[in-house]
């Protein structure tokens, strides 16, 4: 035990006053008694005069003294000493991931909740040379509380620390550890986490890391992923994985239902069975021909379901409907291809021009907005420095990207080129860069590079396919089949998602800065987000499982899977970090305990006892004054 | 509804006492006849014996019946009945004052009173205090007025008088032996054992009856206190605790203890009681149980 504050040790001094004053203005009631012959007799007694009955005679006295030095004592601010090492200075990294919902029973405590009951016994503790700070961390970090030794401070933080449903990243965190580290040194950083977190780190650690693992809850089980794609016949066949966590073989009921439904009534049900670490996987088909929001949901067997977030998938499945694909006319090899391709709109064409085409192919300057364009014969602006355009002469393709879903059974051998782009730098790294990868090589320059945005596709190929001998191979209508399928795939037609928690796409509003308010999951509120000059309106982040709802746009999108490692409740022992490994530790933290506040509390109470003593009347000789 | 005989007794209480009396053991008895058989053989009604005639005998007790069977005369010898006086002793000094303790030794002395008139002993009480106040010997049922009225008219005095310097000042005025019934709570500095003495001396059996107050029985003292004694002013700091309280029960029992032994060697007895329990408590549980009196 030590003393923060010794010098208040002086005050013991004013035992000498106060037992001076005690004994000067000591007045004792005066009791008549019939007589004092039995008194004298025990007061005569050895037994009575022994000193400890002596010392107990003035018990006044004694309880001042004693409320004297407790009232000392604590002003000099005892403390238990937790380790050798005092920390002045500490960090506290929690993480607040989807997986820090779980619980042990139901209706228990979650995970977070024991990680706050620790870091409110380290505030409770803390002594007026210690600071904490206080960190949250999930697939981000957020200070949530600077350095201070403010309790209320540090409470209010804490208790502003909820649940997201979203993976961890254990760097982030530290990340923000670091930048804190700048303003204010410190040597020792707490991290308190359930353990479901990547175990290796690419990060050096400047300071040393306490990893308090919070114990492990109930077995879970959940859905992590749930996909749909388009059949032959035009039906979605939905796959939905369901996976428990790895102590033991949990099953539980699927239910699928129509989201928004009236009645309550699955469109199917399923019995699954997760063994432990392995996936179950379950097939559903529904009609294409119209929209369907889908929900699905997981009814555990299992008494206790530590996690409840990930018993829900949503998946919201398109109407089947033609692709719409605008090609120049000057590329006709191409829209032959196309033509003999079934469910394809061809633009220019009989039928009427949709607002948005799904696929835009074009030789010229043309720049309708779509998720996917491929432009022949044309070098980007951002590129035009690299590449130019050489004389026309007969050369072929040296490689390409085999594996691209773009070129699956295409073959460039032997096909010649008259076009041929000549490259200043033939370094990949150099189109990598400014956002290209190269797909096809020719020999003096890239033949083909697409650009990857979050909201389009862009294919720039530059040369003519109707100065290639391109269009003769058996390759050309396959290319243009797996480039049809790529364009479905982007507007959604042949697949979709169920979406997980974090970013939600953004969608192309074709208005500029434009305002959408987005109304968030459960008592979340209501964020605005704003459309750029393309009149793409970015992702937003969904921290929550649940239904997001855009006043423009995709109306309402729902956010329902977690990750798997969340839903598995994966436990690491130890976080690898680039040149230590920390290993976590199941005992709790031993921090200073203050102990003023047990000697106030117990100063009260002699304070108390001792009011009562000096309060209390000989009730016996009180109620038995002279009868005359 | 009657009238009250007293102010100290209950009617009911008072036609119980009428059956009972007091049962001394030493038989302390004088030469007038009365309702007590004496140790000596007498002429009373109650057969006690045989002895073997002797010439001189009076013919008259000589049993005619056995000297028919045995052809041998035979003495029949009977118990003698003889008075005794009963004197009542009571304390009414500061210290009787609490807790109604000198009511009870009034409401006792009554009772002693009453039964002794019943049973036509000689009856005197004495009030020990600085002005002695005393009922003349009486004897008879007629007296009862008499003592009632004298013990309703007694108080508790102001002043206080050695415990002996009052037994000795009272057995000035009495004669004859007998019982000699002391009310007190015995908490004097006096000499007790010189009292006593005297008393017994005097050819009285003492029967000694302490009159505590609850409080002196189990004191209830939770704080620091200066105890001020009623009778000499004295004054003494006491702090209680808990050791405290017992060792003055340790104390107060090995006092019972004392003064019990004084009695019983001089062929008395002792019996403490309190002021709180019942009268009839006291009378026909108590005292009856302890064979004080009986009927």
């Amino acid at each position: 035990m030590s003393f923060f504050s010794p010098s208040a040790a002086w005050l013991f001094l004013l035992a000498l006053p106060l037992i001076a004053l005690y004994f000067l203005k000591l007045k004792r009631p005066q009791v008549t008694v019939p007589s004092l012959v039995l008194w004298r007799r025990v007061l005569d007694d050895q037994r009575v005069n022994a000193p400890f009955q002596r010392f107990k005679r003035n018990l006044l006295l004694l309880l001042q003294l004693l409320l004297l030095a407790l009232l000392i004592l604590a002003a000099m601010q005892p403390f238990m000493r937790g380790s050798d090492d005092r920390v002045s200075r500490l960090p506290v990294l929690i993480d607040c991931s989807a997986s820090m919902a779980a619980v042990e029973r139901r209706g228990g405590k979650t995970r977070l909740d024991l990680a706050k009951e620790r870091v409110n016994d380290l505030i409770a503790g803390l002594l007026p040379d210690q600071e904490l700070a206080i960190i949250s961390f999930s697939d981000t970090a957020r200070q949530r509380c600077g350095f201070t030794s403010d309790r209320q401070r540090l409470r209010n933080a804490l208790e502003a620390i909820v649940v997201e449903e979203v993976p961890s990243s254990v760097e982030h965190g530290v990340r923000m550890v670091q930048a804190l580290g700048r303003g204010a040194p410190f040597e020792e950083v707490m991290l308190l986490t359930d353990g479901n977190v990547p175990d290796r780190a690419a990060l050096d650690l400047p300071f040393r890391i306490q990893f308090q693992k919070i114990a492990s809850p109930a077995p879970n089980i959940g859905i992590t992923a749930c996909r749909a794609r388009r059949d032959r016949e035009g039906a979605w066949e939905i796959f939905v994985e369901v996976v428990g966590s790895k102590e033991a073989e949990l099953s539980g009921a699927l239910l699928m239902r129509l989201a928004n439904a009236a009645e309550d009534e699955p469109l199917a049900s399923e019995i699954v069975t997760a063994k432990p670490g392995r996936a179950a996987r379950l097939l559903f088909q529904v009609s294409a021909h119209e929209r369907r929001d889908l929900e699905f949901e997981l009814i555990p067997n299992a008494p206790v379901d530590a996690l409840t977030s990930d018993n829900v998938a949503a998946i919201q499945l398109p109407p089947l409907r033609p692709l719409a694909i605008h090609a120049s006319e000057s590329l006709g090899a191409l829209r032959h291809a196309l033509q003999s391709i079934e469910d394809v709109n061809l633009f220019p064409g009989p039928n009427v021009s949709p607002d948005q085409f799904d696929l835009v192919i074009t030789d010229g300057p043309a720049d309708e907005a779509a998720p996917m364009r491929v432009r022949f014969n044309q070098i980007p602006e951002d590129l035009q420095e690299l590449v130019t355009m050489g004389e026309p002469s007969p050369h072929q393709a040296i490689d390409w990207r085999r594996d691209a879903p773009l070129f699956q059974h295409v073959d460039f051998s032997n096909v010649v080129f008259l076009d041929e782009p000549i490259a200043q730098d033939l370094q990949e790294g150099t189109f990598v860069n400014r956002g290209y990868d190269i797909l096809l090589h020719g020999q003096r320059g890239p033949l083909l590079v697409e650009k990857r945005e979050e909201h389009a596709l862009d294919l720039y190929a530059f040369f003519h396919p109707e100065r290639s001998t391109f269009p003769y191979r058996v390759g050309f209508p396959v290319f243009v089949a797996n480039l049809v399928e790529i364009a479905r795939q982007r507007a959604g037609l042949s697949e979709a998602e169920a979406l997980a928690t974090g970013i939600l796409p953004g969608f192309a509003l074709g208005l500029r800065n434009q305002t959408v308010e987005v109304t968030l999951p459960g008592e979340g509120g209501r964020v605005s987000l704003t459309s750029d000059p393309s009149g793409y309106v970015p992702g937003l982040s969904a921290r929550r499982v649940g239904r997001y709802r855009y006043d423009k746009g995709p109306g309402e999108v729902s956010a329902s899977l977690l990750s798997a490692a969340e839903t598995t409740l994966t436990q690491v022992e130890s976080i690898a970090f680039r040149e230590a490994r920390v290993r976590a530790a199941d005992e709790t933290i031993e921090t200073d305990r203050p102990l003023w506040h047990w000697l106030a509390a117990f100063g009260l109470m002699v304070l108390i006892i001792e009011w009562w003593a000096f309060q209390r009347r000989p009730g016996g000789w009180r109620a038995s004054r002279m009868s005359s | 509804m009657p009238a009250q005989l007293t102010s100290l007794l209950e009617n009911d209480v008072v036609s119980r006492l009428e059956r009972l009396r007091v049962r001394p053991r030493c038989h302390f008895t004088n030469r007038f006849t009365g309702s007590h058989l004496a140790r000596k053989g007498g002429t009373s009604t109650d057969f006690a014996d045989f002895r073997d005639y002797v010439p001189g005998d009076d013919m008259r007790f000589v049993d005619w019946n056995s000297f028919a069977r045995l052809h041998r005369p035979y003495i029949k010898l009977f118990h003698e009945e003889e008075i005794t006086h009963f004197l009542v002793l009571i304390d009414a000094s500061r210290s009787m004052a609490f807790e109604d303790k000198f009511a009870r030794a009034r409401e006792l002395a009554a009772a002693f009173g009453l039964m002794a008139l019943r049973h036509t002993e000689r009856l005197s009480i004495h009030c020990l205090s600085h002005q002695p106040k005393r009922l003349p010997p009486c004897t008879g049922r007629a007296s009862m007025g008499k003592l009632f009225a004298f013990l309703e008219g007694l108080t508790e005095a102001d002043d206080t008088v050695p415990f002996e310097s009052a037994i000795e000042s009272a057995l000035e005025h009495h004669a004859g032996r007998g019982v000699v019934i002391l009310l007190s709570d015995f908490l004097s500095f006096g000499d007790f054992q010189r009292a006593f003495n005297a008393l017994f001396s005097a050819g009285l059996e003492i029967l000694a009856l302490q009159i505590l107050g609850p409080t002196e029985i189990d004191p209830d003292m939770t704080a620091d206190l200066r105890l001020v004694d009623a009778e000499r002013d004295d004054r003494l700091d006491v702090s209680a605790s808990g050791d405290l309280l017992a060792y003055y029960q340790e104390h107060r029992l090995a006092y019972e203890e004392s003064l019990q032994s004084l009695c019983q060697s001089r062929s008395g007895r002792f019996l403490s009681v309190s002021s709180g329990t019942p009268l009839e408590t006291t009378l026909f549980d108590a005292l009856r149980r302890h064979g004080w009196i009986s009927h």
